[in-house]
């Protein structure tokens, strides 16, 4: 790699960090784990109780991209046109003109997406898998980079669809966010006295910069042994009798994706056996399906991925 | 402090290798001086005089262990002779000791890591356990008296040694209680093997002929012999009671299911004196022609096993068309077979059963006829009155059908008859009294003679059992008489008058579903080995070596596979860059086992350090080990191999200095 391109991909990713952990206190595993999503050209879904900060860091992480940044309020009664966009009939000249939806952006925050009904979910697929919209059985490309970040509150059922498995396995991460430390709540309070440190940020990054370290991460070394690594953690999901559905091959390509983008956020040009572990739960514990028995015998999706992590040898 | 990388030679303990030569010295005494077992002592000293080892070639030694096997087969030979394979005569056993020997001379020769030692000094322990034992198994007991003791010392003075992973130049620290409580599970664990040993040992040799007898048991089932009391071949006479035992001792196990139930053994047609004659000692048996037992005839086939020696005269299927044995068979005018070699237990027919005539019974020539006709003066001429009474018709089949009819709806069956001192036909036909089987036979017999049909008595077993979809069972219970008739134009035609109580199917109770699946398994062995003697040897060669064949390819796969998935040096069958710095990878892991911090095999040894240093009790300083860690993760992961050689001196560095981590070891 080149060490000149190397030193200034690790400063804009820590200028990236800086200011997204200037907005959000205390969540800098959360905002790294954002952050190796984007670098890993995937998907995130935040998942967490409402007034976490959710919102705030996608928010923030769109405003320091200078891109463009869409939000969509998924809610039941959004339709699929309504955020792939469609064709309005132009009296002037008897013709059809596509008016873009929201989805046509940098940054995509789709706030509640599972308060939406599955057949708007279901638009998002294409979207999420492809980076493209077909409306009217014309193919349309969406600017890149493209990253959607979603956001669900996973403690309330009323009025939610909950997200089929198609859809969370396009997802790369599922990132929790979790309540800040004592210290870091008692900053966030301070630091919102007289405005929204959100309204203060500015963009750090451009697009080219994004696509350009995305390129680069795919140019990180990953030995072989460490591909067996990741093949086995995912192949110990597919045979376990608790589970209805195991880990797809995709899951397996983003957590090789996420770790190469892992390696380089730490300015590493390989992965190493820790990357993969740090990242197993995020990448893979909401593609797991639980069969009912052993779902309400208590079992979280997060612990049938850690036994993986604790049973499976590592490459050395 | 000496390198530890798997590559330094073990020694084994002074102490194993002793009980080791003890071992091949007994065996030397009781294997008559077989000079291969000093050369195998030398070479199990010499481990002494080298650092030389064999590489860690699992295909080589397989190999040297082969060539070494083949050399010793050869030399010694197998134990010729009919002693059986299963049996542990010492010529056996001999074999087997100096084969171990071999083996245990290899373990000592071979490369092994350090990590490993003790379990190769506890096989060769237990080698040497076994060739101690085999040499045990003699004639000659003796001097085996003064060499298992000095054997068993020598056991015990190796018993410290033999868990230690250290190169024998280093001390060994002795570690207080739990060195003691080692030896104190070896040392039982040591007697409660051995004791086994010559527990199974000494039961062989106490209960040698019993053993012998019970698997002579499955090698030659012997069959049971029953006196011919029933008369099936010698002469049938009217006695009280017939068949006065009914056993349900099988005779016959048929396999296939389409037949008559008839299974004829003999038939006679002289009666004198209550008695039918001629018997089979008195008959001319001539071997049967191809012909005559009509070899190529084609149908249902039935193989039909003797279980008992109730007679030497084939019981064939009365709807038999062709009879096939594996040597030729002997005949008599009546169709009775008999077998040239009467130990053989099994022969085979092809029946018709739309068949209602016997196929393998001949015509009559004049002389049987007119004996087949002849009524002896005993027989009251109101019998024969009665005959034609009854039997007006002009088919002499209709008529032998109406003698039956009349006998079955006019007699009833009872198992004992009281004969008196007159003719017992004549008051058995005359008085309307009740009576066996043979009765009814010998009075169709002489009804039919009276309306000018020729008749005999038969004698055989009544087939009706049946076991599965595809077996008959015919038990002692089973034998039967009935008669036959000449019809004209047709053919001997089986005609059994007994009423239906008096057939053996419901004169005797059945046998229980328990003692059929019973009699089932104790002919698996049977069984089995009949379908192994059938095999021809060409056939069974064949077989090995398509089996071998079979064997070595998987092997071969096996190896290719292995060698395109995993290159030597593989730890947990990942893919690594290079033997060399898998080799480093083990000795920082030998390193960290050897500092009393061995990392578990699922986790990294950065996040295991991160884990030592984060000890509330004891932390402890990573910073060197860690140090290394990084190196070799850029070497490992990264695919930076230049800087191996200052990988290994990092590794060095950390191996000459043990008080590194080594707070734990004091505290």
């Amino acid at each position: 790699m080149d060490k000149a391109t190397d030193t200034s991909f690790a400063f804009t990713l820590k200028s990236l960090e800086d200011n997204l952990s200037s907005v959000i206190r205390g969540k800098g595993k959360s905002t790294r784990l954002l952050l190796t999503t984007l670098l890993a050209g995937g998907h995130a879904l935040l998942e967490d109780v409402p007034g976490t900060g959710k919102t705030t860091l996608a928010k923030s992480l769109a405003r320091s991209i200078s891109g463009v940044f869409r939000r969509v309020q998924f809610t039941p009664d959004l339709l699929p046109a309504d955020i792939t966009g469609s064709s309005f009939y132009k009296p002037q000249d008897g013709s059809f003109e596509f008016r873009e939806g929201p989805v046509f952006t940098n940054v995509l925050l789709a706030d509640e997406i599972n308060r939406t009904s599955p057949r708007t979910q279901s638009a998002m697929l294409e979207v999420m898998s492809e980076s493209q919209v077909t409306v009217d059985g014309k193919r349309r490309d969406l600017p890149q980079p493209f990253f959607v970040v979603a956001t669900q509150n996973p403690a309330e059922y009323h009025g939610t669809y909950p997200l089929p498995e198609a859809q969370l396995d396009r997802f790369a991460m599922r990132i929790s966010m979790g309540y800040p430390d004592r210290e870091s709540e008692i900053k966030v309070l301070f630091s919102q006295q007289d405005h929204h440190p959100f309204n203060d940020l500015k963009p750090v990054v451009t697009c080219e910069q994004v696509i350009a370290m995305q390129t680069q991460v795919r140019a990180i070394r990953v030995d072989p042994a460490i591909a067996d690594y990741i093949v086995r953690l995912v192949d110990s999901t597919r045979d376990d009798p608790r589970l209805r559905l195991g880990i797809s091959p995709r899951g397996s390509l983003a957590l090789y994706r996420t770790a190469q983008a892992a390696a380089l956020m730490q300015a590493r040009d390989f992965v190493i056996p820790e990357d993969v572990r740090a990242l197993a739960i995020p990448v893979l514990a909401h593609r797991v399906v639980a069969d009912t028995k052993a779902k309400y015998g208590g079992l979280r999706n997060e612990q049938i991925i850690q036994e993986g992590l604790d049973k499976i040898a590592v490459p050395r | 402090m000496t390198e530890t990388s798997p590559g330094v030679p073990q020694r084994l303990p002074f102490a194993l290798i002793g009980a080791s030569l003890v071992a091949f010295g007994g065996l030397f005494v009781t294997a008559e001086h077989f000079l291969g077992l000093p050369v195998l002592g030398l070479m199990l000293v010499g481990v002494y005089m080298t650092g030389w080892r064999l590489a860690a070639n699992r295909r080589m030694r397989w190999g040297i262990r082969f060539v070494a096997f083949a050399i010793i087969v050869a030399v010694v030979g197998l134990p010729r002779g009919d002693i059986p394979l299963w049996y542990m005569k010492p010529e056996y056993t001999n074999v087997i000791g100096i084969l171990l020997a071999a083996e245990l001379v290899l373990r000592a020769w071979q490369r092994i890591e350090t990590a490993k030692w003790g379990q190769n000094n506890g096989i060769i322990l237990f080698l040497s356990a076994i060739i101690i034992t085999a040499a045990s198994n003699t004639y000659d007991r003796q001097p085996m008296h003064t060499i298992i003791p000095v054997y068993v010392l020598l056991v015990a003075f190796s018993l410290r040694s033999i868990g230690r992973t250290t190169p024998l130049s280093e001390k060994a620290t002795p570690r207080g209680k739990t060195l003691l409580g080692m030896f104190a599970l070896r040392g039982v664990a040591l007697l409660v093997a051995m004791s086994l040993g010559f527990t199974v040992v000494f039961l062989l040799t106490r209960y040698d002929n019993r053993l012998t007898s019970w698997a002579m048991q499955f090698l030659r089932q012997d069959r049971a012999v029953k006196g011919s009391s029933i008369g099936l071949n010698s002469a049938p006479r009217l006695k009280r009671i017939f068949n006065p035992q009914p056993s349900l001792e099988r005779v016959l196990l048929i396999d296939g299911s389409a037949s008559a139930r008839h299974l004829r053994v003999m038939s006679f047609d002289v009666y004198q004196n209550s008695e039918w004659r001629p018997t089979a000692t008195v008959r001319t048996f001539t071997t049967a022609s191809a012909d005559r037992i009509n070899v190529n005839s084609s149908g249902p086939r039935l193989q039909i096993n003797r279980l008992a020696d109730d007679v030497d005269v084939l019981p064939v299927p009365a709807d038999a068309s062709a009879v096939q044995a594996a040597g030729p068979l002997d005949v008599d005018d009546f169709g009775s077979l008999r077998d040239h070699e009467p130990n053989r237990l099994s022969f085979s027919v092809i029946v018709q059963p739309t068949q209602k005539t016997i196929p393998l019974a001949k015509a009559p020539d004049a002389a049987q006829r007119a004996r087949a006709l002849f009524i002896p003066p005993a027989i009251d001429p109101k019998v024969v009155e009665l005959a034609r009474q009854i039997a007006k018709d002009s088919d002499p089949a209709a008529r032998v059908a109406r003698i039956s009819l009349y006998l079955t709806s006019h007699h009833d069956y009872s198992l004992s008859y009281d004969p008196g001192s007159d003719e017992p036909l004549n008051d058995f036909v005359l008085n309307h009294r009740a009576a066996h089987c043979q009765y009814f036979a010998s009075a169709v017999v002489m009804m039919a003679r009276a309306v000018g049909v020729p008749a005999r008595m038969a004698t055989g077993y009544y087939a009706h059992e049946h076991f599965g979809d595809n077996q008959i069972i015919v038990r002692d219970r089973d034998a039967h008489a009935w008669a036959e008739c000449w019809i004209e134009g047709q053919g001997w035609i089986t005609v059994d008058a007994a009423p239906s109580g008096g057939r053996p199917d419901t004169a005797y109770p059945e046998a229980s579903k328990w003692r059929q699946w019973w009699e089932w398994f104790t002919d698996l062995p049977g069984r089995l080995r009949e379908w192994l003697g059938e095999i021809p040897r060409e056939k069974l060669v064949g077989l090995i070596v398509i089996a071998a064949g079979i064997v070595v390819l998987v092997w071969v796969v096996k190896i290719l596979r292995k060698r395109r998935r995993v290159r030597p040096g593989d730890v947990d069958g990942y893919l690594q860059p290079s033997e060399e710095l898998a080799a480093v990878g083990r000795r920082f892991e030998l390193w960290l086992r050897r500092q009393n911090l061995p990392c578990s095999p699922a986790r990294t040894w950065r996040e295991h350090l991160a884990s030592l240093r984060a000890q509330p009790s004891q932390p402890i300083d990573t910073a060197a080990p860690l140090r290394f860690v990084e190196a070799y993760d850029k070497a490992r992961f990264g695919g930076i191999q230049q800087f191996l050689a200052q990988l290994k001196t990092a590794l060095d560095q950390l191996e000459t200095t043990p008080s590194q981590t080594g707070s734990r070891h004091h505290g």
